[in-house]
């Protein structure tokens, strides 16, 4: 049976859902914090037997292990190429109660996703993880509330999410089921930069990064040649506005407690 | 007379006494040091008068300030930041 059409928006780039109820209803409910009234552009259909398209041409990724999964990265890629003046980092975003984002870069494995996740929880907003967006020319970071990826590994920090959570190795859960309201609409000036380490038996610390070291290190988790000569003035400026450490964990209560410290009004 | 020279085609910004500056392809951090004389790479200034001012405002015996800064620009020759 086919569903109604479901109409989505990751950054500008605007997406419409279409196929069997089956299919497309969990996948739709994993994105509904993208969800828009539409009209959209791009149109992803999916065929009784599971494949996926955009405009009738097969969307590839033989490395993803599900469907959704395949759609969630093909609309980060698409999202990154077509969002005019939008600077991609490889990192979680989170508001603080008083307004400043609180961005978390940090490489693949890092536990960036799990804290991104439990920060959410604690009542942090959620403006999105693995890939957050600098407007280069704000320098605010913009909402992309795509689903938190968790991997297998984190699911047991999570019981409440258990509900939402596949049998896989990585389930694909809205902001808004982690925390109802959790999701910011607006773009949010950051205040905050910590990059991410997890080291088995440290205890949770922070330390201070200057800012030509936070750029640099920032780089290396962004779209350094989409931006070409402008990446000094946009990455120089952004920094200028934050306050950067190096952040070592182990425990994820312990973690949390100290960047929700940090982040307090 | 040595007169070291930036590289064209770099970009740069200043934070907090540091220097990022970009070669199109990597970024490069010069910590205060490395910024110090950075600043005074301009193609006019030579190697003997980039010494004689950092040892003057650094309060440095001379010979101290040529080796570090023979070595600071050696390092920013092999980096690619430096003309020539």
């Amino acid at each position: 049976v086919t569903g109604p059409t479901h109409h989505f928006a990751a950054l500008d780039f605007t997406f419409s859902l279409d196929g069997p109820s089956a299919l497309v209803d969990p996948l739709a409910h994993a994105l509904t914090d993208l969800s828009v009234p539409g009209p959209s552009g791009a149109p992803y259909a999916i065929d009784e037997s599971g494949d996926l398209t955009l405009a009738g041409m097969a969307v590839d990724d033989t490395g993803s292990p599900d469907l959704l999964t395949r759609l969630v990265r093909d609309v980060d890629y698409r999202a990154s190429r077509l969002s005019e003046g939008v600077m991609a980092v490889h990192a979680g975003a989170v508001v603080a109660p008083g307004g400043g984002a609180l961005l978390l870069p940090a490489d693949s494995g890092s536990g960036k996703t799990t804290l991104t996740t439990a920060l959410v929880s604690r009542g942090l907003g959620y403006l999105s993880d693995e890939f957050a967006a600098i407007d280069v020319r704000t320098l605010d970071l913009r909402p992309y509330p795509k689903p938190i990826s968790l991997k297998e590994g984190s699911y047991a920090l999570f019981p409440a999410l258990a509900p939402y959570l596949d049998d896989g190795p990585i389930s694909h859960v809205p902001a808004s089921r982690v925390r109802p309201g959790a999701v910011v609409r607006h773009p949010c000036a950051a205040a905050y930069i910590a990059f991410p380490h997890r080291a088995p038996g440290e205890r949770a610390r922070l330390t201070p990064m200057s800012r030509a070291e936070t750029v640099v290190e920032l780089a290396r988790h962004g779209s350094l040649a989409v931006r070409g000569d402008r990446v000094l003035e946009v990455l120089g400026g952004f920094v200028r506005r934050c306050d950067a450490y190096r952040l070592v964990f182990d425990d994820l209560d312990e973690v949390t407690d100290l960047l929700v410290e940090l982040s307090a009004p | 007379v040595s007169r070291p020279a930036r590289a064209p085609g770099l970009s740069e910004v200043e934070l907090d006494g540091e220097y990022v500056v970009y070669d199109g392809t990597r970024l490069h951090r010069l910590d205060p040091t490395a910024a110090a004389v950075w600043s005074l790479v301009d193609g006019r200034t030579a190697e003997d008068a980039i010494v004689k001012r950092l040892s003057r405002a650094y309060g440095a015996p001379r010979e101290r300030v040529a080796a570090d800064v023979g070595a600071l620009l050696a390092a920013l020759r092999t980096a690619g930041l430096l003309a020539g």
